[in-house]
């Protein structure tokens, strides 16, 4: 075995002989007399001053009133704390949440605004010629559907105008008409 | 595995508990480390509670020891700002000689400015030990001398030496256990390491 303290010294042991070694020093006082003189030897053959320096033992003795260390395995990285690691989730799930949502956002509008060539037809001309061609008079960047709601709607609006946001606006109310109006445009 | 990864797996062992892998971390540094200190702290008996403290520090800092540096190098940095604590604390001047800061603790420990400040004692010591060394090792077997000077002072690979010396590497590895193990026996009686006695 002190061969293979030898060895150990010298950086020359693969990694299970070095545990065996390692774990042979802890128990054997001659092996570990054989550490100490061949690191001595070392020393000595380098022209090392303070050969006689010895604390190993002095330091040792005062080493058995330190508390035992027990740390965690040793990484390189940083260890993220418990923490740490649930803040990360949070936000990893908000990132996740807020692109979803941006999506699901972009292709309802891209839906809504789908791009659509407006056709604006000559009333009066289709009302003489129903084969007559449309005129596109624009292309414009936004595109409408707007078609004018049939009466009936009028009077579904009118009847739950009071559910309406709109009303609340002072100023700004459209479409609203007062009853006498209605009564002589509809004649009740 | 290289040396930094011994280094790394006694680092390890003393993250895991095994306050005896520390234990061989001291052995293997303390002689390096007081080298250092010993120009910023003249006398020897101040040098060796500095860097028994800084031991002691780097003890207790070894959860926080990454491995992201070597450890010799984070020991150093342990070990110079204890002595600039230690000179701080008796009111005395910081010298200022280059490469007190130098993150490079490999290179420093070559600083030509590096001198001897023994007492007589460890003086004595040293160098009996040092002539033992030396004796034994001049009067060993051209091979045996060969390969471990090339690996103690040259820093070879085993690879590199069975190169250089054109034999096996299982020859290598045998020369220079051989070469220590003379030693060893030499120093024997000076360190007090025989069987029944602790150096």
């Amino acid at each position: 075995m002190e061969n293979k303290v030898s060895e150990l010294m010298d950086g020359e042991l693969n990694d299970q002989s070095v545990s065996n070694v390692l774990g042979a020093l802890k128990k054997d006082h001659e092996l570990q007399e054989k550490w100490q003189a061949y690191h001595l030897i070392g020393d000595a053959i380098r022209q090392s001053s303070c050969l006689s320096v010895n604390i190993s033992s002095s330091v040792s003795q005062k080493l058995k009133n330190e508390p035992i260390i027990f740390s965690p395995k040793v990484s390189t990285k940083p260890p993220i704390s418990y923490d740490r690691k649930q803040k990360y989730k949070v936000f990893a799930f908000a990132i996740a949440a807020s692109v979803i949502a941006m999506i699901s956002g972009g292709i309802f509008m891209n839906h809504l605004y789908e791009p659509k060539q407006m056709m604006v037809v000559d009333q009066s001309k289709q009302e003489r010629n129903f084969n007559a061609a449309p005129i596109m008079v624009s292309n414009p960047s936004v595109k409408h559907h707007y078609v004018h709601p049939p009466v009936e709607i009028n009077d579904y609006l009118f009847v739950h105008r009071e559910f309406s946001p709109g009303i609340t606006v002072r100023g700004h109310v459209t479409n609203v008409n007062s009853m006498p109006e209605i009564h002589e445009r509809y004649g009740r | 595995m290289g040396d930094r990864e011994v280094d790394q797996q006694l680092v390890e062992r003393v993250q895991g508990g095994d306050k005896h892998a520390f234990d061989l971390l001291v052995i293997k540094y303390q002689r390096k480390l007081a080298r250092l200190l010993s120009q910023y702290i003249r006398d020897p008996a101040e040098v060796e509670d500095v860097v028994q403290e800084a031991f002691i520090k780097a003890y207790r800092a070894m959860p926080s020891f990454r491995g992201e540096s070597a450890f010799y190098t984070w020991l150093y940095r342990i070990g110079i700002n204890t002595a600039k604590n230690f000179l701080v604390s008796q009111g005395r001047k910081l010298p200022t000689l280059q490469g007190f800061d130098n993150e490079d603790a490999e290179d420093f420990e070559d600083n030509a400015l590096l001198k001897e400040v023994n007492t007589p004692e460890s003086e004595l010591m040293s160098q009996q030990i040092a002539q033992t060394v030396n004796q034994t090792l001049d009067s060993l077997p051209d091979e045996l001398r060969t390969a471990i000077v090339l690996r103690e002072i040259d820093g070879l690979s085993y690879e590199e030496i069975a190169n250089i010396m054109n034999c096996p590497i299982g020859t290598v590895r045998s020369r220079i256990f051989r070469a220590r193990e003379a030693i060893s026996e030499q120093l024997r009686p000076l360190l007090g390491t025989s069987k029944d006695k602790r150096w």
